[in-house]
């Protein structure tokens, strides 16, 4: 009996110290693949403060250099592409400016200074940001959140709803549990209907007029007449591509064209 | 009671308002010349300063000075605002030549405004005569004046004065002559006008020059007027002559009318002292006769050329001449809201009257003041040459090194004759920040007088935003919104309990189709169990599956397994509901005897293998009924 006391006392001795061991490896193990998975942040976030520092001394070329550095490491940190906005815009880099900037508005459109610079530079480009004929603020709230936001949450609510009612089903339909149900199912339908209807207003695909002055033509070719110009800074709807050509839309005068895909940035 | 305590404060304020508004309309006049004694061809400058705190002074009224010839030299403003309070100090200059020798008085000038009279005290000017001519003067132009008779000319006022004389149509006694310097010039160039009055006899009192209709001109007199002697075609004249300068204000042919003078000539009489008329004449006065004459000069054309417009400046305003332009500020180190006074002076020949003021740079920096100009002539040479000064006033609206821009003034040089372009130079101030209502110039800090409103300066962009990760919640969203088919594990998991549901509530309210259904699932369990457990125990073995058949073909009726014979078995299974063919039937009464035979014989009468064949047999069995029920 004592025999098998002291036997059963080694194993648990063991269990823990294996388990000692094994938080220790794990910890040892992970902590490096921690460091890695934030060695970029970090980095982004040298670059960025390099490319301030050059921003405030007035170098704005240098700035967007080391700044579009930072984007191509986290191209969906809206912040960073506002900063590579500012700073292309500083070197007078309109369009490229905007797609920045509207990069960083579809990524988070409720953030103020994001908007209002978005407005700014377009409005330098003969282009306003809240349609004519909609009061801002339902276009703010329209566009309170990213479509991805939206995608984001419709799905959330979606699994909070289907996995509650089915623990639901399963606990033989508890009262407690109908509240987050309902509330679930009622966001799941706000978010998916503000969803599918911004995916159904937004134009598929948007560009930016990136050259001085774009030359839109006929057809996918300099053999084409050039049907009129766009400034640059513009935004497009992308319709067709053909190698060098792109088929455009200008959102705000509704006429279209092909343009040489130099002349345009695809957001 | 209360109207009446109303009342009395309403009379109350609208006295207070009233003397407010008297206290603070405070006009002074002062009066000064730059010189008391002064030779009689000297001019002496008058300045006539106007200082007042209300709007909309008057001009001073100068009392008739027939002592002088007095000539209007321009008018500067100045405006200050100290403690929110504004006060205007104008200065009118005037140019007067003195017409005496001796001592003499200009008489208070006064001005009245808000119901009172102001004025300057007298001023005593002593004239020497230093062998100058004693009838000396300025004429004024816009109206008829008196001309100076010519020196060595005696005027006679009352009894004639004999003077010998033949006048012919070439030789008249009196006529007046016009002429212009030039009779081509461009636009705003300017073109001297000179009207000379000869007299080659006595004349009886002043005479009264009426100056030419112009029409399309800008004149400026050029005093003083001269006098003199000349020969004209072999006769002896005395001329005065009054000059003009002219501005055409467009092209084209533009007329100068004639220039009048009227005069009384001193008619000279043949005198016989033996004429039957003499006595008569000296009776009737008419030995000194005078007779009035008109004398007009002969109209003229000038012709005035368009500027060119070839490489006409955009901010050109139509000055012509020769011009410098400068500027200055009265101090560079300010605090926002000091007032900063922007000096531009345009000096040079040209018609300084009609300039105007050189725009001024849009400066979001600066609150900018509308410009006051005062103008500076000088008519030396006949030619209009002086300084025109610009004074702006700025105020700072933030604070450090803010720069005044270039200003530019651009004018049509005659010289050159070609358009010319100047620049003042950029003047930096340090504007400090200050304490609120610090200011120290002359127009007071304009934040403390009243609150003011938010202005635009200028617009750009927001600055950076400081480096921010993206949220963990916002990438678990970008997660789903991209996880795919994952997203669909929610609906299995949903589906799954749900059917589990349905499946719990079927077989509460469907018992026999569940039994049904699960029949042939349970035999086959049975007979496994059997075969695996009692496959050396024949009598066990045979209990299971009998077990196992009778129990399935219960369910499968909807029968209890223990009330099942296996006539009665034949029965039910022949209904209708159940389509089991003849053969299987067969079968099932042979398999049945052969379990119920086994169930009954003695130990050890079977093998396991005979065991194992005839579990296979029920398990056929079963499988061929499930198959045809299906």
């Amino acid at each position: 009996m004592k025999e098998r006391k002291a036997k059963e006392k080694t194993e648990s001795k063991r269990k823990n110290g294996w388990n000692k061991q094994k938080k220790t490896f794990l910890s040892f193990r992970i902590f490096p693949f921690l460091f890695l998975f934030s060695a970029p942040a970090f980095a982004q976030q040298n670059l960025a403060a390099q490319a301030r520092q050059k921003y405030d001394s007035g170098d704005y070329a240098a700035s967007a250099v080391l700044f579009q550095s930072a984007v191509g490491k986290s191209p969906d940190n809206p912040f960073l592409q506002y900063d590579l906005g500012n700073a292309l815009f500083k070197s007078g880099k309109l369009g490229e400016a905007i797609v920045s900037y509207q990069r960083a508005f579809d990524l988070m459109p409720r953030n103020s200074d994001i908007r209002y610079n978005l407005a700014f530079a377009l409005k330098r480009a003969g282009e306003d940001l809240v349609p004519s004929g909609i009061p801002p603020i339902l276009f703010y709230f329209f566009y309170w959140l990213s479509l991805k936001e939206l995608s984001g949450s419709f799905w959330m609510f979606t699994w909070i709803f289907l996995l509650s009612a089915g623990i639901w089903i399963k606990m033989k339909k508890p009262a407690p549990l109908r509240p987050l149900i309902s509330i679930s199912l009622i966001l799941c339908s706000v978010f998916g209907i503000w969803w599918g209807i911004r995916f159904l207003l937004e134009p598929n695909a948007l560009g930016v007029i990136i050259t001085q002055t774009a030359e839109v033509r006929s057809g996918p070719g300099e053999s084409f007449s050039v049907n009129f110009t766009a400034p640059e800074g513009r935004r497009v709807e992308i319709l067709s591509a053909s190698s060098d050509w792109i088929e455009v839309g200008l959102l705000k005068e509704g006429s279209r064209g092909w343009v040489s895909s130099k002349d345009v940035e695809k957001i | 009671m209360k109207k009446k305590i109303i009342s009395v404060l309403a009379l109350a304020g609208c006295f207070l308002l009233f003397y407010g508004i008297q206290a603070r309309a405070q006009v002074a006049i002062h009066a000064s010349v730059d010189k008391t004694i002064v030779s009689l061809n000297e001019q002496i400058t008058l300045t006539v300063s106007v200082t007042g705190s209300g709007g909309s002074i008057p001009d001073p009224q100068i009392p008739l000075l027939s002592n002088f010839s007095v000539y209007s030299s321009g008018k500067g403003q100045s405006i200050s605002i100290i403690n929110g309070q504004m006060e205007t100090d104008t200065e009118y200059t005037y140019v007067l030549v003195p017409r005496f020798v001796g001592k003499g008085t200009i008489p208070p000038i006064s001005i009245s405004y808000g119901g009172r009279k102001y004025q300057t005290r007298p001023i005593i000017i002593k004239v020497s005569k230093n062998g100058a001519s004693a009838n000396q003067g300025y004429p004024r132009s816009g109206g008829a004046v008196s001309v100076q008779a010519p020196p060595g000319v005696s005027v006679q006022s009352g009894s004639g004065y004999n003077y010998a004389r033949n006048p012919t149509p070439r030789n008249p006694d009196v006529f007046v002559k016009a002429v212009v310097d030039k009779k081509r010039v461009y636009v705003n160039e300017q073109a001297t006008l000179s009207v000379k009055f000869f007299t080659g006899v006595s004349l009886a009192g002043s005479p009264q020059y009426n100056p030419p209709k112009l029409s399309g001109f800008i004149s400026e007199d050029l005093p003083p007027q001269r006098n003199g002697q000349t020969v004209v075609n072999g006769r002896t004249y005395y001329y005065s002559e009054i000059k003009l300068a002219l501005f055409p204000v467009q092209a084209g042919r533009l007329e100068i009318g004639p220039a009048t003078v009227d005069c009384r000539i001193q008619k000279s009489l043949a005198v016989d002292p033996f004429s039957q008329s003499f006595l008569n004449n000296i009776f009737s006065g008419q030995l000194g006769m005078t007779q009035a004459e008109t004398l007009h000069s002969e109209p003229l054309i000038l012709t005035a050329l368009p500027l060119p417009d070839k490489g006409k400046p955009a901010n050109f305003s139509g000055a012509v001449g020769s011009f410098s332009l400068s500027a200055s500020v009265d101090r560079t180190q300010v605090n926002v809201g000091d007032a900063v006074n922007l000096t531009l002076v345009i000096s040079g020949q040209g018609n300084l009257k009609s300039l105007d003021a050189p725009a001024i740079p849009t400066m979001p920096d600066f609150h900018v003041y509308d410009t006051v100009n005062s103008l500076k002539l000088n008519k030396q040479n006949d030619i209009v040459q002086g300084s025109k000064f610009f004074k702006t006033i700025l105020v700072p609206r933030i604070s450090g090194t803010l720069t005044i821009p270039k200003i530019a003034f651009s004018f049509f040089n005659l010289k050159t004759r070609s358009y010319q372009t100047l620049y003042s130079p950029i003047i930096v101030l340090h504007v400090a920040k200050g304490a609120p209502g610090s200011g120290t110039g002359n127009v007071s800090n304009f934040s403390a007088a009243a609150p003011q409103d938010v202005s635009t300066i200028s617009e750009d962009i927001r600055y950076l935003k400081p480096y921010q990760k993206v949220s963990l919640f916002e990438r678990f969203l970008d997660f789903l919104s991209t996880a795919g088919l994952i997203n669909f594990f929610p609906f299995l998991f949903f589906a799954f309990f749900f059917g589990l549901d349905q499946y719990e509530e079927m077989k509460v309210r469907n018992p026999l189709e569940v039994r049904k259904r699960q029949a042939f699932k349970k035999a086959l369990q049975i007979i496994e169990t059997a075969k695996k457990e009692h496959l050396s125990n024949p009598k066990e073995m045979t209990e299971k599956l009998s077990e196992a058949l009778i129990r399935y073909l219960a369910d499968k009726l909807g029968q209890s397994p223990s009330a099942l014979t296996l006539k009665g078995l034949n029965q039910e299974l022949q209904k209708a509901n159940f389509r089991v063919s003849p053969n299987a039937l067969e079968n099932i009464k042979r398999v049945w005897d052969e379990i119920d035979s086994r169930r009954f014989a003695p130990a050890g009468a079977t093998t396991q293998t005979a065991n194992s064949e005839i579990a296979d047999d029920v398990s056929a069995l079963i499988e061929s009924i499930e198959r045809e029920l299906k």
